[in-house]
């Protein structure tokens, strides 16, 4: 198995997926009905950003608690792979700043390296995701 | 769905971990447990697949009768 989710992994998923476009449908729809009728609300786009949020986090934090998030056989060597990028791009972005502030050419520095520190910074969020999966994977030993 | 205790001791008696189990028959070693645990009811490809690995028949394994 290289990375490929098994039978029960589908299943499980398929079903937090299902449970969670039905719970977000409800919001929207609760949403779209307690429109104006005095509660306390954000306003568009907020709302619709809110209950995507509160939808993806759902299914995000239920597929890692059921070890449906992805297959477990090759995550060591995504898991480097994803550490070498992010390294590489957290320390180009380090020496982006220190040479472009230098030069104290804001612009080209707003430019070029916030790109790379998010994309650097969203790698090391990946590797705490991956972390927190193989943790979870590794539970209930019972051997 | 009572554990699968003859599952478990299929594997032990073939000196198999559940990680060991669980690459050779092509599925995560959570499945493995959740199916000793009596936690996930397995396809039957992958109940003859664990069958073949662990040289039983499929009732030595997975049938319950009367009494559990």
């Amino acid at each position: 198995m290289k990375g490929k989710m098994d039978e029960r992994q589908t299943l499980t998923r398929n079903r937090i997926g299902n449970q969670t476009l039905l719970l977000m449908a409800f919001l929207l729809y609760a949403d779209l009905g307690l429109n104006g009728e005095g509660y306390g609300w954000p306003a568009y786009p907020l709302n619709i950003v809110t209950i995507l949020t509160i939808g993806l986090g759902c299914y995000i934090v239920r597929l890692i608690r059921n070890g449906a998030f992805s297959g477990a056989s090759d995550m060591s060597r995504q898991a480097r792979l994803l550490l070498a990028w992010s390294v590489t791009l957290i320390i180009a972005a380090i020496v982006l700043v220190s040479w472009l502030a230098s030069g104290s050419d804001e612009a080209l520095l707003g430019s070029w390296v916030q790109p790379v520190l998010l994309a650097g910074l969203a790698g090391m969020v990946l590797l705490a995701l991956g972390w927190m999966i193989r943790r979870r994977n590794a539970r209930d030993e019972d051997e | 769905m009572a554990k699968n205790v003859r599952m478990k001791a299929a594997r032990a008696a073939h000196g198999l971990s559940q990680k060991d189990l669980a690459e050779a028959v092509g599925v995560t070693r959570q499945t493995i447990i959740a199916i000793e645990n009596g936690d996930y009811n397995p396809t039957l490809r992958l109940c003859i697949e664990i069958c073949r690995r662990l040289h039983t028949t499929l009732d030595q394994l997975f049938w319950e009768d009367e009494e559990g």
